[in-house]
């Protein structure tokens, strides 16, 4: 928000409500900018529950062009964020359950053991992360990728699921309770092996 | 071991420790549970790992714009297509109720006996029953096998009339018919003579329709005016009808004679 704009009490040119509103007038660029803003929170949220990155781009893709059709319908009683994350984490789930279906009927080839090898050489603790988050199920990955990335308090959490803040607390208690079971036997796996 | 017996409360608060990074939280919660001591530096460092493990991308992708729909061009293909559909429906209603119409005549004729070769005039005359249009003396046309009678449309022509004079003689009378479009045969026997309508006002003019005319005839004059077809009249002396009408009589005796005598 700029220096005028907080000391009025009136929104900023670039706060999301605005472009929002610019976009619906028909300025295509105001899009842009809102894109550019949420592209790696969309990612990051996207990537968590995937697990892939060329899947987290698909569901990206996905996410906003079901952004770009009903931003018109968007009514503006949550945040443009919290509707967006919304958005993101429905399809990302959709998505990755039918990748799932579709990758197991298939065989595992060389080239995906390969790509995973390449991911496992580029960041080894964050693929750990992400081997651990790929134990878990959707919701929880979803969860925790809120959570620890994109840094949502419980409130808003609860906006994205449709759940209420103490529903959300208890969903977030339980998928860090798995995760930190899943964490613990890969860490010692990862020891031993290391040791070994 | 320890950490399944771990009560819920202390697991908040390591958690809340772990994730919070606060230096003081962490002492006190190594202060008031030693015991936990490990499991709280194992949390943190997944905590740490987890929050480093953010994915980032360093390049923005750009975004495949959906191609962008008119709500307006929308609402207006759907009226254009709601009207085609109207227009639609109406015609076709239009189309059944005539249809449904035109079959319904045709059952009517044929319950009151019509036959492919009979016209609705004749119905008329037959069973007066009939709901098919005026009767007009039109040549009756063979319908073709299999298709359906169609009602013959009302004409509006003006009938021929017949125009007699008060003075008229029986050959200007046959003229008359002839002026009317009437073809007449006459008899040679045939002979004119004075009608003798109106004497005593010879310019009147007296119009009738061509049957009413031929009555007329027959009436005044010892003729008989015989319609044998449509247009077409024979006209014979009354003497001649007489002696074809006595001609089987007379034959019919010798025969009933013949029966007597055997």
């Amino acid at each position: 928000m700029t220096f005028e704009a907080a000391q009025i009490g009136a929104p900023a040119l670039d706060d999301d409500s605005v472009l929002v509103r610019r976009f619906l007038a028909g300025d295509v660029s105001a899009f842009d900018s809102l894109y550019q803003r949420y592209y790696n929170k969309v990612y990051a949220l996207a990537r968590g529950i995937l697990g892939d990155s060329d899947d987290a781009l698909d569901a990206l893709q996905s996410t906003f062009v079901q952004v770009w059709k009903n931003l018109p319908r968007f009514q503006q009683r949550s945040q443009f964020g919290t509707w967006l994350y919304r958005i993101a984490v429905n399809t990302a789930i959709q998505h990755a359950r039918r990748t799932k279906r579709c990758r197991d009927s298939e065989p595992l080839d060389e080239a995906s053991v390969g790509t995973v090898a390449e991911e496992q050489q580029e960041d080894p603790l964050g693929e750990r992360v992400a081997a651990a988050m790929r134990l878990l199920r959707e919701e929880d990955r979803a969860l925790l990728s809120l959570y620890y990335w994109e840094e949502q308090s419980l409130e808003q959490i609860a906006d994205v699921l449709g759940c209420s803040a103490n529903a959300a607390k208890t969903r977030l208690y339980r998928a860090r309770e798995r995760f930190r079971v899943v964490w613990n036997k890969l860490e010692m796996q990862h020891e031993t092996e290391q040791d070994a | 071991m320890k950490q399944n017996k771990m009560h819920e409360s202390v697991q908040e608060m390591l958690w809340m420790a772990a994730e919070s990074g606060d230096a003081e939280a962490i002492t006190e919660f190594e202060r008031r549970y030693p015991q936990y001591r490990g499991e709280l530096a194992r949390v943190r460092a997944m905590v740490e790992a987890m929050r480093s493990a953010r994915p980032m991308r360093t390049t923005v992708e750009a975004f495949r714009q959906p191609a962008r729909r008119s709500e307006s061009v929308f609402a207006r293909l759907a009226l254009v297509a709601s009207v085609f559909l109207g227009l639609a429906i109406v015609g076709y209603g239009a189309y059944r109720i005539t249809d449904l119409v035109t079959h319904r005549d045709g059952a009517g004729w044929s319950n009151t006996g019509v036959t492919g070769s009979e016209t609705p005039t004749d119905v008329a005359k037959g069973s007066g029953t009939s709901t098919a249009p005026p009767a007009i003396p039109t040549e009756p046309e063979p319908e073709p096998q299999g298709i359906a009678a169609r009602p013959v449309v009302p004409q509006t022509r003006r009938e021929p009339m017949v125009s007699l004079r008060g003075d008229a003689t029986l050959f200007q009378a046959i003229s008359a018919f002839r002026a009317a479009g009437m073809t007449v045969h006459v008899d040679p026997a045939v002979e004119d003579l004075s009608l003798g309508l109106a004497p005593e006002n010879p310019d009147a003019l007296l119009t009738l329709r061509p049957d009413e005319a031929a009555m007329l005839l027959e009436r005044v004059a010892p003729v008989r005016v015989q319609e044998i077809g449509p247009k077409e009249f024979l006209v014979i002396p009354l003497e001649k009808v007489n002696n074809l009408e006595a001609a089987p009589a007379k034959r019919a005796e010798p025969a009933r004679n013949q029966e007597g005598a055997g």
